[in-house]
């Protein structure tokens, strides 16, 4: 049980690693066809999908 | 940017929370034994710190290339001269706040500072019109700031750091010979390495020469993001952790949550505008 917990957290991570990648890349394609406001929602949503990856890998008591 | 002092140990502990080696502990009630003994003010102190100049140097170095021309221009207005007081007042009450307290001398140093240098800039936006940026003073900003991020790591050796090569710092988190990599490290490493390439390479598609200067900046801070975090995904799955510790921490819970309403808010905003 708790093995498949870690295995599915592993999966989430790097769903979120993923998503974060493209949503910098089409944010950055949206900057450059003058789409500003969807460019800063991909940005914001990249970040925040980044750090939510990183935070379920980090050892408890970890830096922030 | 953060320093060797905020390892995690493998027992789950951060070093800055860990009991130092004997030795060391020893030496540490020697010292605290005769602080009060110490003379000089606090000020003087903390600027006798290790890496407490370093960092105020490099601070200053990089508001008078690029904050206080931009607050002090023509086209600076009053909040323009404001927020640069404020961002020098944190370059140099920040490093010496984070000796006695080290969360928020962080915070003063580095987020109050970058938080003031930004609203300089965007208070006075004739000052940082790319058209009218002297090429070599953005160079020299350039790397100031590069600098600074430097700064807020271990202390050189010119301020107070290691001199030897063989020093050792006593409350440094030990190293383990690493095993073997998790499985699909390298593919999970080359999407950051990859997605970082193509951040860098698309920013240099954009013509429009305040676009491109943002793409740019944007790109940089994506491309270190992702191959960090990247890396820490890699090699942090699948290793071994202390028993009951839970994977699902509230920090995660809190990030998740602001994902899901930004994700969910934004969307919203987007098909409402369209």
């Amino acid at each position: 049980m708790l093995r498949a917990l870690a295995r599915a957290a592993d999966i989430l991570s790097i769903v979120l690693f993923v998503a974060a990648a493209g949503a910098f890349v089409y944010g950055l394609y949206a900057l450059g066809h003058q789409e500003d406001f969807r460019a800063l929602y991909l940005l914001v949503v990249g970040g925040l999908s980044l750090r939510a990856s990183t935070e379920l890998l980090r050892p408890k008591g970890g830096a922030s | 940017m953060s320093d060797g002092s905020s390892l995690a140990s493998p027992d789950g502990t951060r070093s800055g929370d860990r009991k130092p080696p004997r030795g060391a502990e020893d030496a540490l009630e020697r010292s605290s034994a005769a602080e009060p003994a110490q003379k000089g003010s606090a000020l003087e102190r903390a600027l006798r710190e290790p890496g407490t100049l370093q960092r105020i140097l490099c601070a200053s170095l990089a508001w008078s290339v690029t904050v206080a021309p931009a607050a002090l221009s023509r086209s600076g207005s009053t909040g323009a001269r404001i927020a640069a007081g404020l961002a020098v007042l944190a370059a140099l009450t920040g490093p010496a706040i984070s000796t006695r307290h080290r969360r928020i001398g962080r915070h003063v140093g580095i987020t109050v500072f970058l938080a003031s240098s930004l609203a300089t800039w965007l208070l006075a936006p004739g000052a940082i019109d790319p058209t009218r940026i002297d090429s070599i003073r953005a160079a020299i900003g350039a790397v100031a700031w590069g600098v600074f991020a430097f700064s807020w790591g271990e202390p050189w050796t010119g301020f107070g750091g290691p001199t030897q090569r063989g020093e050792v710092d006593p409350f440094a988190a030990p190293l383990r010979a690493r095993a073997t990599l998790a499985p699909y490290a390298v593919p999970i490493a080359a999407v950051g390495v990859v997605t970082s390439l193509v951040s860098l390479i698309g920013a240099w598609q954009i013509h429009e020469t305040s676009r491109a200067l943002i793409a740019q900046a944007a790109a940089i801070g994506i491309s270190v993001a992702v191959v960090s975090a990247g890396a820490t995904i890699a090699v942090s799955r699948g290793k071994e952790r202390p028993r009951g510790e839970r994977r699902v921490t509230a920090s995660f819970v809190r990030a998740l949550v602001l994902l899901a309403v930004v994700a969910v808010a934004g969307a919203l905003l987007l098909a409402l505008r369209a």
